[in-house]
């Protein structure tokens, strides 16, 4: 499926990367990473991250897109101890744009690290609701990827925090954290969207 | 010159004798397979190149204090970067010279000793033996002093960065840089100085590919909007023209590419960059980041620092192991095995710059890693999936632009070619023969 450019260049929120938004995101990392629970199953907002998965394995990454909010960040820390994403590089941090430039780049046809498209399997697993703010839920979980392309597995594995809004349209993704296990060391070249 | 049908041996053939590696690199510049993917020549390299010439390791910002350390690789040698009591920095080979067990498996830390897991015997940080445990079990003239840590025998700081060499009769730093000296210093000044930089790990990119696969790529623009095609396509479609690599025309742009000598090349794109910040491709923060600025110190003072995030316009690249870009980020190559290597990255945190201009040299030190590199990769890899695999077809050839009326010898007797050209590459294969020929005479202080 191709990407229209027009539908790639409507109006995108692009103003909101502040240090508001890093403060928080950074907040919301540290209390997911030392919440001790007791967790809750809380099914829609869980779904949104079963969901996602499945969306991502099927590569329909344009429903992939409409899971997040517009104002939502995307972030794979690359650090053992993860510290303030102002100061220290991670595998990325992106915001909305950053998302869309992901799949328009696959979506132009030329990307040869997807040329063929790795065939992928995620694993969700040991999902947990926990803190609530109002209109949010935050939802925690353990992913398994298996990735299979031009005769090789390769596996990642690692935590991830969501952070899952209440909108009209139902539960979209505010904020997605993902703590990869070898986020500290080298990854290969991860040639699809984790 | 040497023809191919004279060189190319049966497989197997380098455990027959030496063998002669001033046939791999034929005047012609063509280049022998073998070099990419013969693991016996790996470890040659490992010990010739490695070895032999000056490796750099680390920004001295990264062991500020003393008792700071970092471990790295020199070739395939594990080392430990310590800055000793008096601020001095040692190299030391991490491996207890008892029996051998790697003795600092840590990446980073501050400690004033290492003790061995494998029987306790503990080193100081500048590589003394200062126990052994359980010593009445040696005997009365056992010399204690011979067993210090192994040590590289030179070891330089050049204006912060660090670089050692185990061939104790290398030449300065200064001098083994040659004419890329003047690049580099712009490269540190337009950082703010020596003082003024913070050095800070970004990520490691691995492929399975010969270590020079990266080093060559750094010195060639010939492959942007072939390898890059998605990244140039995504990006005018998304952001329009003119950000990313979009100045790149080709030869007709008034860019070069340079062989500095020594093996060490650039690519210099400053003719084709007149606003780094416009040319950089939008980044998470970028309008609301640089309007805070410029509400806080003017418009004027704003975009100066805006300067500091984006392309700068050079590919420095010292031969064996480190490239500069022209805004205090690196790229240090670590061979792992002859088809196997890690590509580190760093960007600079700016001390003396505004909050809001780190945070966006932070968000665009990740860009074109995940947008544009992993084509490189992918690339690297197809390499190493044909190379190899075909002994009919013994050559690669890097012989763009030689003898033809775009190469001209500068001012500073480096020679000059246009972008395309692969005149940094041919530079380094000249090196590889050069220091592949000829066993340094390698040492181990302790
Ligand atoms: S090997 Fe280190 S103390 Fe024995
Ligand atoms: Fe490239």
């Amino acid at each position: 499926m191709q990407v229209e450019p027009e539908m790639l260049l409507a109006e995108e929120d692009v103003r909101y990367v502040n240090d508001e938004l890093y403060e928080d995101v950074f907040r919301f990392y540290r209390e997911s990473s030392e919440w001790t629970g007791p967790g809750s199953h809380e099914p829609e907002p869980e779904a949104v991250v079963v969901r996602e998965a499945r969306l991502l394995d099927q590569r329909n990454y344009e429903s992939w897109l409409d899971l997040f909010l517009p104002r939502c960040v995307y972030w794979v820390p690359g650090r053992e101890v993860v510290g303030d994403p102002r100061e220290e590089p991670a595998l990325h941090f992106d915001d909305h744009r950053r998302l869309v430039d992901r799949v328009a780049l696959i979506r132009t046809g030329f990307l040869h690290a997807q040329t063929p498209p790795s065939v992928t399997c995620r694993m969700v697993g040991s999902l947990e609701s926990g803190r609530h703010a109002a209109g949010t839920c935050d939802v925690f979980s353990s992913v398994l990827i298996d990735a299979y392309r031009g005769g090789a597995h390769v596996q990642y594995a690692g935590r991830q925090f969501h952070r899952i809004a209440e909108t009209q349209d139902g539960w979209a993704i505010q904020y997605r954290v993902l703590l990869l296990n070898d986020r500290a060391g080298s990854q290969g070249n991860i040639t699809f969207i984790l | 010159m040497t023809d191919s049908t004279t060189v190319e041996r049966p497989l197997g053939w380098h455990l027959e004798g030496p063998l002669d590696y001033g046939a791999l690199v034929t005047d012609d510049f063509r280049v022998h397979r073998s070099v990419f993917t013969d693991p016996k020549i790996f470890e040659d390299e490992m010990v010739r190149i490695f070895g032999g010439t000056w490796v750099y390791l680390l920004h001295e910002s990264e062991i500020p204090e003393p008792f700071d350390f970092q471990t790295r690789r020199v070739g395939r040698r594990p080392v430990i970067v310590t800055r000793a009591e008096d601020g001095e920095i040692h190299v030391l080979l991490n491996r207890c010279t008892h029996r051998g067990t790697l003795l600092c498996p840590l990446e980073t830390g501050n400690q004033k000793r290492f003790q061995c897991a494998y029987h306790g015997w503990t080193f100081s940080n500048s590589g003394d033996l200062t126990a052994i445990t359980y010593p009445d079990g040696y005997r009365e003239d056992f010399a204690k002093e011979a067993y210090n840590l192994g040590r590289a025998p030179r070891v330089q700081s050049y204006r912060g960065f660090v670089f050692c060499s185990f061939n104790p009769d290398v030449e300065s730093v200064e001098a083994w840089m040659g004419p890329a000296r003047t690049i580099f210093d712009w490269a540190v000044d337009r950082a703010g100085g020596d003082d003024h930089v913070k050095m800070v790990k970004a990520s490691t990119m691995e492929y399975r590919g010969n270590w020079k696969l990266q080093n060559d790529n750094n010195g060639d623009m010939y492959h942007v909007p072939f390898t890059h095609r998605s990244t140039l396509t995504m990006t005018r479609q998304r952001h329009g023209a003119g950000k990313s690599l979009d100045h790149f025309k080709g030869d007709s742009s008034p860019m070069t590419v340079r062989d500095l000598g020594n093996g060490h090349k650039m690519i210099d794109q400053r003719p084709s960059i007149d606003s780094v910040w416009e040319r950089a491709r939008p980044i998470p923060g970028r309008e609301t980041q640089a309007e805070q600025l410029i509400a806080r110190i003017g418009e004027q003072r704003a975009r100066q620092y805006l300067e500091y995030v984006g392309r700068a316009g050079i590919n420095l690249i010292l031969y064996p192991n480190l490239y500069v870009g022209g805004n205090a980020s690196l790229l240090v190559y670590e061979p792992v095995a002859v088809n196997r290597t890690f590509v580190h990255s760093y960007i600079a945190l700016l001390p003396g710059a505004p909050p809001e201009i780190n945070a966006l040299r932070m968000r665009f030190e990740e860009d074109f890693i995940n947008i544009g590199n992993r084509d490189d990769n992918e690339v690297f890899e197809r390499l190493a999936a044909a190379l190899g695999d075909i002994p009919e077809m013994p050559w690669i050839d890097v012989s763009r632009g030689w003898r033809t009326a775009g190469e001209t010898v500068e001012a500073d007797e480096s020679l000059s070619g246009r972008v395309t050209y692969e005149t940094g590459i041919r530079a380094s294969y000249v090196r590889w023969r050069e220091l592949m020929t000829k066993a340094p005479a390698m040492a181990v202080g302790v």
